[in-house]
């Protein structure tokens, strides 16, 4: 499902705060796998979510993703890709706060053709999974953390992604919010669905469920 | 007291001069795409000529949106400006009060069908993943570019030539058959020739269109420009203005006869240009796109139109003119 | 058109009203500004229009000298046998300074039993021919300005005169105007005609010009070029010539404004490429957080033209409907006075409402691609902006 052929990925080339985030990197996640991402900050993991989601290009290597190289693709191709394929559950949420849960959710499919009718099928289909049904209006700044956090993923959902990646998705959380939030990983797994999830958060490391562990420092996969 | 002054020239020149400092701007960004554009490689100056290319993208859109507005504004005051040069009844004298008149209007038009030709072709390489069309679209911008500073050149001396106070012909001695110039030549071409040819031209585009083959839909598509043209003039005004000797392709546009010349020169010209666009887009970049339905539709509209006329006034007069 | 993408821009507008709030305030007056001098200058020339319709189609000037002199009035009737030509008439009339007020009437002289050239000039002498009747000393009609003038100066039911021989005339007011196109009577005085010959020292066989009817316009220019080979010491001006001459001058005069105004549109389009281009941090987490779900850079540059293209419609009619409350409701004070021109007497008339797709068209081409224009390369940084750091 995801390829990386020894990838290379440098900040500004050539100048003078030129910096490696990648080097070589090799790894190939089959679908349906839950692979875990283990690393300090700053060890590369960002880089390497940035690059599944086509948000950089490597600067040397290839970057396949369900079968189909992203390494060179422009701009706009990658963006569909992400559209079509990805959704993400960033660190911070990255909600929109004026926005309402609906408004906050739906973002992705706004620039798609999708009618307005089956963007909410979706959604409500999404909101009872995750029991946010009843705060579907409501502005995204007057709900709680773990609320929010269902949000997050309820956006990364919507496009029905083959792929989702977790950014440190628990660092913000209680121990409940954290167990519930395993819940719906796991259900997801469920669903065929290729995740991929950044945490140096132990509660993972005994998860049974982990298909693969990846350990990565200083750009380099251990 | 010189037509300088006049508001709606003012707003030309603005206009000419935004335009200017915009296009010069995308031109300069072309060029350096044209050089070194290369999705190859995933250097910083690709990433910036990536995204350069949405900046040359969008000037252009508005560059076009602009110059079709001020195209139509541009005959709306030429229609004007017959009222204070003297001899004009129409736009074809103020045309006519300088050399250039009959130039500034041709090359307005080819420019606007060169800059939609040219988003066409965008559309068309933002669709290829590997932006295959990009290097020549920019070289070609680079063509457009020369043709649009000619264009503003001319309009220039074409508005500063003009001496109001120079007696000028009307559309009644241009477009005469009578005349010695080039169109009296042209209108002495009789009806049955033109008529025909005109329809028979309309059939072969309704064929070609439905074999949907793109350049030989293109080349017809000139033909059928040239000829609707013709016969507009020559045949089918006159049964706008139900005077056989008005033969005039600008007192169509004027509120007697409703502003109908706009409907009509809007059809025809946006039909025979989404038909050439494909012949173009074919000829000097491979492309094939889907517009000769769009480009049929327009045309025939235009065939029913002009047509309506003569068909009309004969239901009504029970006689031709 | 996408209509989500719609409507999300014009949701997301609204959210930062208040930050474009003083582009639009200034956008909305500049259309103001323009909408109403348009208005304003085509208000009045169409009652200008209504002035020169009864306007003769030539009128003959004598010339010595390069300048204007008094013609014999008897060439009028061999004018009237030019075939084509309906009437001739010798006019006596011509300027008074009335040094107090620093103004000029216009007075005009009409023989009172017979038809004037000036259909309301032969209603007036007939509307009060009872009055005129009683009165036992020579006496003049004024328009409306006239009076205000004379008034303030303290005269009331008459008027003294100097004569061009220095002799003090003595005037009754017999009446005033009353009628539709102020403007073109509010500096008149009407006399008759020996009374006119006596202020202006005018002989019995001298008139000041000689106006001629040609009712078929085909004919015009024939007769025009009879008379000046009859007389070649005469000047001919057409109607057409001064109707075109008028259009000049309101051309020039709005033209003139226009172009007063383009550092006001250099400095407008500066403003809103500042502003459009200062994109808080809010705004740029926003956008960094919609690339990073799936937005391509052309779903945001449309979304900032819509942005941009309902502020220019929103602005455009805000302008054009106070234009009208300013211009239709208020009349236009200050505005109006530039275009009137002094000298004359400033009359106080209600501009004709009219909308006119003239005057919207040219002011919407005059400002809206500036606006447009210069809000293309901010929404092209912000629909650029890198998503990676977003991530991070």
């Amino acid at each position: 499902m995801i390829r990386f052929d020894a990838v290379d990925l440098i900040f500004n080339l050539g100048q003078v705060n030129e910096v490696t985030a990648l080097k070589q990197i090799n790894l190939s996640i089959q679908k349906n796998e839950f692979t875990l991402l283990r690393g300090a900050s700053g060890s590369g993991k960002s880089s390497i979510f940035s690059l599944i989601a086509g948000l950089v290009k490597p600067t040397s290597g290839d970057v396949v993703i369900d079968g189909k190289s992203i390494a060179k693709i422009p701009d706009n191709h990658a963006a569909m890709m992400r559209r079509d394929k990805i959704g993400v559950i960033f660190q911070k949420f990255n909600l929109i706060h004026d926005l309402s849960v609906f408004d906050n959710m739906t973002l992705p499919l706004v620039p798609s053709e999708m009618s307005i009718r089956d963007i909410r099928s979706r959604t409500e289909g999404i909101l009872n999974d995750l029991s946010l049904m009843d705060k579907l209006d409501t502005s995204v700044r007057y709900l709680s953390g773990g609320e929010q956090q269902r949000v997050a993923i309820a956006r990364a959902l919507i496009n029905n992604p083959k792929i989702i990646l977790a950014d440190e998705p628990t660092a913000n959380l209680d121990q409940a919010l954290v167990e519930s939030f395993l819940q719906i990983m796991h259900r997801l797994k469920g669903k065929g669905i290729t995740i991929l999830l950044a945490s140096h958060d132990p509660i993972f490391s005994d998860l049974e469920w982990v298909d693969r562990t990846i350990d990565i420092s200083h750009g380099e996969l251990l | 007291m010189s037509i300088l002054l006049s508001p709606e020239i003012i707003i030309l020149f603005i206009q000419d001069v935004l335009l200017l400092g915009f296009n010069s701007l995308a031109v300069f960004l072309a060029f350096r795409i044209q050089q070194n554009f290369d999705l190859n490689q995933t250097t910083p100056l690709q990433y910036r000529l990536e995204r350069q290319t949405y900046l040359v993208a969008t000037i252009i859109r508005f560059a076009l949106t602009v110059k079709i507005f001020s195209f139509v504004f541009f005959v709306f005051t030429l229609d004007k400006l017959s009222n204070l040069i003297t001899g004009a009844m129409c736009g074809v004298g103020v045309t006519n009060a300088s050399e250039y008149g009959l130039s500034v209007l041709l090359i307005k038009l080819v420019s606007i069908y060169l800059f939609g030709f040219w988003l066409l072709v965008d559309r068309e390489d933002r669709k290829t993943e590997d932006y295959h069309y990009t290097i020549n679209k920019f070289r070609f911008f680079i063509g457009i570019y020369v043709l649009f500073l000619l264009e503003v050149v001319l309009q220039y001396l074409y508005l500063t030539d003009i001496n109001p106070a120079e007696i000028v012909s009307c559309c009644g001695t241009v477009f005469n058959a009578a005349s010695t110039s080039f169109t009296g030549k042209l209108l002495m071409i009789p009806d049955e020739v033109v008529l025909p040819s005109f329809y028979i031209i309309t059939a072969m585009l309704i064929w070609t269109t439905l074999r949907k083959d793109i350049v030989l839909t293109g080349i017809i598509n000139l033909f059928f420009l040239g000829f609707g043209l013709l016969s507009l003039i020559s045949f089918f005004s006159t049964y706008i203005y139900e005077l056989p000797s008005h033969q005039c392709p600008f007192c169509l546009l004027q509120s007697d006869y409703h502003y109908v010349g706009y409907l009509i020169y809007s059809f025809l010209l946006s039909g025979t240009f989404f038909g050439v666009a494909g012949l173009v887009l074919q000829l000097f970049f491979d492309i094939k796109i889907k517009t000769l339905k769009l480009s049929l539709v327009l045309n025939l509209a235009f065939v029913l139109l002009v047509s309506a006329y003569p068909i009309l006034y004969f239901l009504r007069n029970g006689v031709w003119l | 058109m996408n209509l989500k993408l719609l409507d999300y821009g014009l949701r997301s507008l609204w959210r930062r009203f208040w930050k474009r709030f003083t582009v639009i305030i200034i956008f909305s007056l500049l259309v103001f500004l323009l909408v109403s001098v348009f208005s304003i200058t085509t208000s009045l020339q169409k009652e200008l229009g209504i002035t020169l319709e009864a306007l003769p189609e030539l009128i003959v000037q004598k010339m010595s000298g390069g300048r204007q002199t008094i013609i014999p009035a008897d060439r009028a009737y061999e004018i009237a046998t030019i075939p084509g030509v309906s009437t001739a008439i010798p006019r006596v009339w011509g300027y008074y300074y009335f040094a107090s007020a620093n103004v000029n009437f216009t007075v005009v002289g009409q023989d009172p039993d017979l038809e004037s050239y000036k259909l309301k000039y032969s209603e007036l002498f007939d509307l009060n021919a009872s009055l005129l009747d009683t009165l036992s000393e020579p006496y003049f009609f004024a328009g409306r300005g006239v009076v205000d003038i004379i008034n303030k100066y303290y005269f009331k039911d008459e008027f003294f005169f100097i004569t061009s021989n220095g002799q003090v005339l003595t005037l009754a007011l017999a009446g005033t105007f009353t009628d539709e196109s102020v403007l073109e009577t509010n500096d008149v005085i009407l006399m008759p005609e020996d009374v006119v010959r006596e202020l202006f020292d005018i002989y019995e066989d001298d008139a000041t010009d000689i106006v001629v009817r040609v009712p078929n316009p085909y004919e015009i220019e024939v007769v025009k070029q009879k008379i000046q080979f009859l007389y070649p010491d005469c000047r001919i001006v057409s109607k057409s010539q001064i109707e075109s001459s008028y259009q000049n001058v309101f051309d020039y005069k709005s033209g003139l404004f226009l172009a007063l105004l383009i550092p006001a549109f250099m400095a407008f389009f500066t403003m809103v490429y500042d502003k459009s281009s200062g994109l808080s941090l809010e705004e740029k987490r926003e956008i960094g957080i919609m690339k990073a779900v799936g937005w391509r850079v052309e779903d945001i540059l449309i979304l900032k033209l819509i942005e941009s293209g309902f502020i220019s419609l929103f602005s455009f009619f805000s302008g054009v409907a106070l234009s009208f409350f300013f211009v239709y409701t208020l009349d236009a004070p200050i505005l109006k006075n530039l275009f009137i021109g002094a000298g004359n007497l400033k009359p106080s008339f209600q501009l004709i409402p009219m909308i006119d797709i003239h005057i919207l068209s040219l002011s919407f081409m005059a400002i809206v691609p500036i606006y447009i224009l210069a809000t293309i390369i901010p929404a092209w940084k912000t629909a650029i902006i890198d998503a990676d750091e977003v991530m991070r």
